[in-house]
């Protein structure tokens, strides 16, 4: 597969060893590759950078009403994804695929998206063996934009993240639709279709005051061990990618047709998981994502809809939707769960929701969709029994034409990480395998390559 | 683990579960109380910790600096949890982008407002000479003054000549002394010297070839340890002076410490942590089930937990182990409803009140907040209540359910469980679940006659409760029962001293100071577990400032050819 | 179990009989006072745990919070119980009048000055015709109580003869009130004052009426009670699902005698019945006027469920406070009646306590639809201000 020149790492991951420690550290942008509007595109005139995103439903679906009984384009839209009719042919749908853990126990509800995530069954709750895949892909394409990346949650938990580079370092989530309003439009959000552009003096300021701050870093580097020293270059790191931000903000935006900040703040929702407010709140996140992608806040994303062991309720069940895939009684006639498919059925209603939103933005010759990589997976394939084979796995959007759609791959048992290293390889990411152990894997799924 | 592979996998997890659950985990000897002097272990000292602030230490910070008017709006990203706390977590806590971003903004929040004309005047302790031009002078004075707090030690003269000089520059393009001053204190206070504790390390000369923390570290420790907040001025000036190397000069300020209104803050901040008390910030019941759970009385319960500790360890100077006997608590009007209690008082703040011998409540086990906290969000949880007494109160791991078990006992409608003691019963029957559910299921049954949202009933379903239980030997018939059982219990004690003097050094306490641990543990078992005598005991031994050479200059020791350095490993 | 102070006959409160800190601590020694001062709350603990066993013996406490009031209307979407349908605005009666532009344009307002001078009708009712006429309830149905005992509504020494209304459970009752308000189309479900009232109950400490009924050892019957009605001043909270929460605790609101009322009454079949109360006050902020209802024989008929109640209050409202309430708050725009109207009205159906000089009706009959949730009523604890004797000045 060609990497093509706008998928160009614009920041190179230095990766080392210090006494038996492995070290990041990333390196500042390459001017070479900005350009007046900011992207490495405009130059040859081809479409927008392409955008990633993830999304997450716990509790993974059941299988008798979920695993299309063909394969390939054209499949059976079966019963639990009715709701998801509407984006059928926006959508990949992967069954099939395992998560292999080499003896490694299977920790109910954390090693099915911890190995999808990072490549990697962990080998004790609490731990992440390396760093997910939208991090990797937001090193490569993240940079250029506001925000390298953006976590968000409809549960309204603050740990309901799968966005991370270690068990320390977890990208904290977004809790509340009007604060990521305000993150996305407030005071400090820069209209691209503005007629007028004044580069802010206090931006300006701010850009060499942090720089000030960096200064100081052999100093204080001298004085600590090794662990501690690779936790202080993530902060300058991050206080590097904050200088980078305030630069791009001294740049006049590249125009963004589809860009229109919303007025105002959504209306406060309270705390609580009852799915009616989760599914509000996930609306209310996804209306402000949706806009910030096409006012090119950021390129990648993640949305969590529900946490992996799904602590969702419903008014009048005394009950999560957890303990209702473990307690409740198989239908005898319909053969499944009927409580907890209910559950199911409202995640894909809402992944429903996202992805027509996001193809309801028009960009370019398509929609904003079109110009999106979305993985969306669960935690495991049955909750009840906690399987993690076959977890279910969609991707959605065409990735400018890099991927087809419309087709639902049989994974014959292989291991789940093919899409992730697929999806990686298509963001532009040159690397040649993804995983460890058995999840290892150095082949794409070519069926979905265009 | 080749030889496993060949058992099917159900059989491997039945067994890796038995062999889970029947071990203990390493084994504690039970303290003796019979040794009249135990003599003290010495432990080898372990290395300096870079730890990130927490959310409450930052906002008392910010309000130590700069007065409690400052409106400090701020989440910080979670930290994981590590050995059962937030503030060992801290200490390999990274802070990446998306943590640093608030911080950044609540940095420029609180500097705009330190400077604004309403603060200048009682904050900046000098006047500019013109008001658009650059006053060095000033500057100088104010940024050494509030530097030294921030960043808990004295600037350096090249960090405040740094400092003046960026302020100074800053006054150009804003034609704003002030703004000059604004831009650079929102540089402190994303300064990675702010946002850290960096334990700095000095030789011993009291004991050569070992070191210790240097006086700002020591004041740092104590500070964060006793009020949640960073040094303020005395403490600061004390560590200038060498007093807290000197046994009398710490002893004055650790008195001065505890007798501040501020200590109460601290020892709230040790509780939050280590109850676990983050969870109340999305804790939620069904509100058809249980419609008078709402936001308040979460907010509430909570109160009441860290109300309760505090007066009882601190106002009492009571023992940490009646915690979970006490009669005394307090209540607010959202909360009584719960308990069905009048009381006198309108919508905001507590009245105290005591339950009375024969009430069904007594400790903080049987209060709403503990009860809610480990329960599903329309009824209650034995396996969860346990589970959580065991691992957050006894410091006991309880090994996690394995992946394929078999609910179909619980799922049979024509079953017709009442009660959960009916419902759990087939916890015991599984041999595949017997293993661990027998550690957590017969403490929280004690806790039946209270809901999921920790109202009392004495049926379920029409059926009479029966709440009797046992830990680890001890029987019980109710939940006052269940909570002298735990007062009794010899895990509550070793599991408090080691939560306690990780959090005071945060850090993972290491396996070479278990000794330590069990030495504390047994003065105390003499002196009484009275929280004030726990800090204490710990502070001033020998070994709580104790710490290993700093790793660069062992690695150049170890690199060079001399002998007059090397570090001990006594 | 509550904590229950006692209380006198008089509805004046004390704590437990004894008035702490009524003495000047003679001696002035800090920790003496400390000790006689946790030694008399003891006492008074002691006291409240007796007081306590002793209500136990003689039963247990029901308390309520009202969260609704609302006049007890028989009405049909239709109206078609009113012979002329709903009652015509003000807007439209001055319209009516001979020459509305020009009398807009001496006086100015269109409904605000409808008199003959430009008075304002609702101070000055007599003066002002409508020339639209009053539409009258002409249905039998209605609630309320038999409140003049007899089955017919003749007069009797202390009403005036009057049509009486059926009751869905076939008692014949006196609600006279209705006639006046039940053709408004404000005072009827979703009409603006009854809504705007509704919500005042729901927010305003103002309208915190409190009911306790002691004595109770049955909740479905009981012989013989003891009610009380006191003014709250404790808030009303709704919870997830848009209901009141039942067990909230309730201050009574001691400043306020004048509204602590006490009556008997049984329990049958799970229904309230009280004794009527000869004289009742109650607080009111009406429409963002406050003012105080006056009822005489006032009584209650309360449906008790396990969280509340549901049922009628009614009496003999007395007529000048009843037009005090109403006539100063800005009503008859939106709520689509005349002053002039209802005045009339209210005196030509007042059927209550004539007068004997004049034989014009002093009050008239009504009864209310209130609904309630329980409560914790809380007996205030009485400690007045000790005297605090200075550092220095404390002699051993």
């Amino acid at each position: 597969m060609l990497i093509k020149t706008e998928n160009l790492t614009r920041r190179h991951v230095l990766r080392g060893i210090l006494n038996g420690a492995a070290v990041t550290v990333s390196l500042p942008i390459l001017e070479m590759f900005m350009n007046d509007n900011g992207t490495a595109m405009a130059a040859t005139g081809e479409a927008l950078p392409a955008r990633f995103g993830t999304w997450f439903w716990g509790l993974g679906v059941n299988h008798d009403i979920f695993t299309p009984k063909t394969v390939g384009p054209n499949y059976d839209l079966p019963l639990q994804m009715q709701s998801l009719e509407k984006v059928k042919q926006h959508l990949n749908v992967f069954t099939n695929y395992n998560v292999l853990t080499d003896g490694r126990p299977n920790l109910c509800h954390y090693t099915g998206w911890v190995a999808l995530r990072c490549g990697s069954a962990p080998s004790g709750r609490g731990q992440l063996p390396g760093q997910s895949l939208d991090v990797a892909i937001a090193d490569a394409v993240g940079s250029g934009t506001r925000f390298r990346s953006i976590c968000l949650t409809a549960t309204g938990a603050p740990r309901d993240s799968y966005s991370f580079l270690s068990a320390d370092a977890v990208n904290p989530p977004d809790i509340s639709a009007v604060e990521f309003y305000q993150k996305m439009f407030g005071s400090e959000f820069q209209d691209p279709n503005s007629p007028d552009f004044k580069p802010d003096p206090g931006v300006m300021m701010r850009r060499s005051v942090l720089s000030g701050v960096s200064e100081q870093r052999k100093q204080i580097e001298a004085t600590v061990g090794a662990a501690d020293k690779v936790r202080l270059d993530q902060y300058y790191t991050s206080i590097r990618e904050l200088e980078n931000r305030l630069e791009l903000q001294l740049k006049k935006p590249p125009p963004a047709p589809s860009c229109k900040a919303p007025p105002r703040a959504p209306a406060e929702l309270p705390v609580g998981v009852d799915v009616e407010l989760v599914s509000l709140r996930h609306r209310a996140m996804t209306d402000l994502l949706v806009m910030a992608l096409a006012c090119n806040q950021s390129k990648v994303f993640n949305m969590v809809y529900s946490d992996s062991a799904s602590s969702l309720t419903r008014k009048g069940l005394d009950k999560t939707h957890h303990i209702v895939t473990h307690e409740e009684v198989v239908d005898p006639v319909k053969g499944y769960q009927i409580e907890a498919s209910r559950f199911v059925g409202d995640s894909f209603k809402e992944l429903a929701y996202f992805l027509e939103k996001l193809a309801g933005v028009p960009e370019g010759d398509g929609s904003l969709l079109d110009h999106c990589l979305i993985y969306a997976h669960s935690d495991c394939q049955l909750a009840k029994t906690h399987s993690i084979d076959g977890i279910p796995m969609f991707t959605a959007g065409r990735l400018n034409g890099a991927i087809k759609t419309g087709l639902h791959v049989d994974g014959k048992g292989e291991p789940g990480t093919r899409l992730g290293y697929t999806l990686q390889r298509l963001m532009g990411l040159p690397i040649t395998s993804w995983g460890q152990g058995s999840m290892q894997t150095s082949r794409e799924i070519t069926e979905i390559i265009a | 683990m080749k030889a496993l592979r060949t058992l099917s996998s159900g059989a491997l997890i039945a067994l890796l579960a038995l062999v889970a659950c029947s071990s203990n985990g390493p084994q504690k000897p039970a303290s003796s109380s019979t040794s009249a002097n135990p003599s003290e272990p010495s432990v080898p000292p372990p290395a300096a910790t870079l730890r990130l602030i927490s959310q409450s230490e930052y906002a008392n910070s910010i309000a130590g600096v700069f007065g409690a008017d400052i409106t400090v709006k701020i989440r910080f990203a979670p930290v994981n949890r590590v050995d059962g706390l937030l503030s060992v977590g801290r200490s390999s806590a990274v802070l990446t982008s998306g943590a640093l971003d608030p911080l950044d903004a609540s940095a420029r929040s609180i500097a705009a407002q330190a400077v604004d004309p309403a603060h200048r005047r009682f904050l900046i302790p000098c006047v500019p000479a013109k008001i658009d031009a650059r006053d060095d002078k000033c500057a100088r004075t104010f940024l050494a003054k509030v530097g030294r707090l921030i960043y808990r030690r004295p600037l350096t003269s090249d960090e405040l000549t740094r400092a003046v000089e960026t302020a100074g520059a800053a006054v150009g393009p804003s034609g704003d002394f002030y703004a000059g001053l604004r831009y650079t204190l929102s540089a402190m206070l994303i300064s990675p010297e702010f946002l850290f504790v960096r334990e700095m390390a000095e030789p011993d000369p009291g004991r050569p070839g070992a070191w210790r923390l240097d006086g700002y570290s020591k004041a740092s420790r104590l500070s964060f340890l006793l009020w949640d907040s960073g040094p303020d001025d005395e403490l600061l000036n004390a560590a200038g002076r060498g007093e807290l190397h000197d046994p009398r000069g710490l002893k004055r300020q650790v008195d001065r410490m505890i007798g501040s209104p501020l200590y109460k803050q601290g020892v709230r901040a040790f509780f939050a942590d280590f109850l676990v008390l983050e969870s109340f910030d999305t804790l939620t019941k069904d509100p058809v089930i249980y419609p008078a759970f709402t936001l308040k009385a979460v907010d509430e319960a909570r109160e009441q937990i860290l109300s309760t500790v505090v007066d009882h360890l601190v106002d009492r100077d009571g023992d940490y182990r009646d915690l979970f006997t006490t009669r005394h608590t307090f209540l607010s009007s959202d909360l009584a409803v719960l308990y069905r209690i009048p009381v006198d008082i309108g919508s905001q703040g507590s009245v105290p009140y005591e339950f009375q011998e024969g009430d069904p409540r007594a400790g903080i086990l049987t209060q709403i907040g503990f009860l809610a906290q480990y329960a599903h969000p329309g009824r209650s949880s034995s396996t969860r209540r346990g589970r959580g007494i065991r691992e957050v109160l006894l410091c006991q791991k309880v090994p996690d359910p394995p992946p394929n078990v078999d609910f179909s006992i619980i799922e049979d409608p024509k079953a017709h469980f009442h009660t959960a003691r009916e419902r759990l019963a087939a916890h015991q029957q599984n041999p595949v679940c017997a293993g661990c559910h027998a550690r957590t299921d017969p403490i929280g049954l004690g806790l039946e006659n209270f809901d999921g949202a920790g109202q009392y009933r004495t049926r379920e379903n029409g059926a009479v409760i029966d709440a009797s239980g046992k830990l680890d030997g001890n029987t019980f018939s109710d939940g006052v029962g269940l909570g002298r059982a735990v007062r009794e219990s010899p895990a509550l004690k070793s599991c408090i001293v080691d939560r306690l003097y990780a959090y005071s050094v945060g850090r993972k306490v290491g396996p070479d100071e278990t000794a330590l641990l069990e030495y504390y543990e047994s003065v105390l078992e003499q002196r009484g577990f009275r929280f004030e005598e726990m800090l204490r005991l710990m502070i001033f031994d020998r070994s709580f400032f104790a710490i290993a050479a700093p790793e660069t200059l062992a690695a150049s020791n170890n690199a060079s050819m001399e002998e007059s350095h090397h570090a001990h490993q006594d | 179990m509550p904590r229950r102070i006692l209380y006198s006959k008089y509805g004046y409160l004390q704590a437990g009989g004894i008035s702490m800190f009524g003495k000047r601590i003679r001696r002035h020694h800090y920790m003496r006072a400390l000790l006689i001062a946790s030694s008399l709350i003891l006492l008074g603990a002691v006291i409240a745990v007796e007081a306590d066993e002793a209500a136990s013996k003689s039963g247990e406490t029901i308390g309520l919070v009202l969260t609704d009031w609302r006049y007890a209307l028989y009405q049909t979407p239709g109206a078609g119980e009113c012979s002329l349908g709903l009652q015509k605005g003000a807007v439209e009666q001055f319209k009516a009048q001979d020459d509305p532009l020009g009398h807009f344009k001496k006086f100015g307002g269109t409904f605000e000055t409808r008199g003959p001078n430009g008075e304002d009708p609702n101070f000055s009712p007599m003066l002002v015709t409508d020339p639209l006429p009053f539409s009258e309830l002409k249905t039998n149905v209605g609630f309320g109580f038999n409140l003049d005992g007899t089955s017919d509504g003749r007069a009797t020494s202390n009403t005036l003869a009057h049509d009486k209304f059926v009751s869905p459970e076939g008692e014949r009752v006196d609600n006279q009130l209705a006639r006046v308000v039940g053709c408004v189309q404000g005072w009827r479900k979703t009409g603006f004052m009854a809504e705007f009232y509704a919500k005042e109950v729901e927010t305003s400490p103002i309208n915190r009426h409190l009911i306790e009924i002691t004595g109770v050892h049955d909740e479905q019957n009981e012989p013989n009670v003891e009610v009380f009605i006191y003014k709250g001043r404790d808030r009303l909270v709704r919870n997830a699902s848009g209901s009141f929460i039942a067990f909230m605790s309730h201050r009574i609101d001691e400043r306020f005698p004048q509204f602590m009322l006490k009556t008997h009454g049984k329990i049958v079949d799970g229904v309230l019945l009280t004794d009527p109360i000869p004289f009742a006050r109650l607080p009111l902020v009406q429409i963002q006027m406050t003012g105080e209802r006056d009822i005489r024989d006032l009584r209650l008929r309360l449906k008790l469920t396990p969280t509340g109640a549901d049922g009628l209050l009614g009496g003999y409202e007395l007529l000048d406070s009843w037009w005090n309430n109403h006539s100063k708050s800005p009503g008859s725009d939106p709520g689509l009646y005349s002053p002039a109207g209802i005045y009339r009205a209210l005196y030509r159906y007042g059927d209550g306590y004539p007068d004997p000089a004049t034989g014009k009706p002093t009050a008239i009959s009504v009864a209310y639809q209130v609904s309630a949730v329980r409560a914790l009523i809380v007996h205030p604890t009485h400690q007045a201000p000790g005297v605090v004797v200075a550092q220095a000045d404390q002699k051993e």
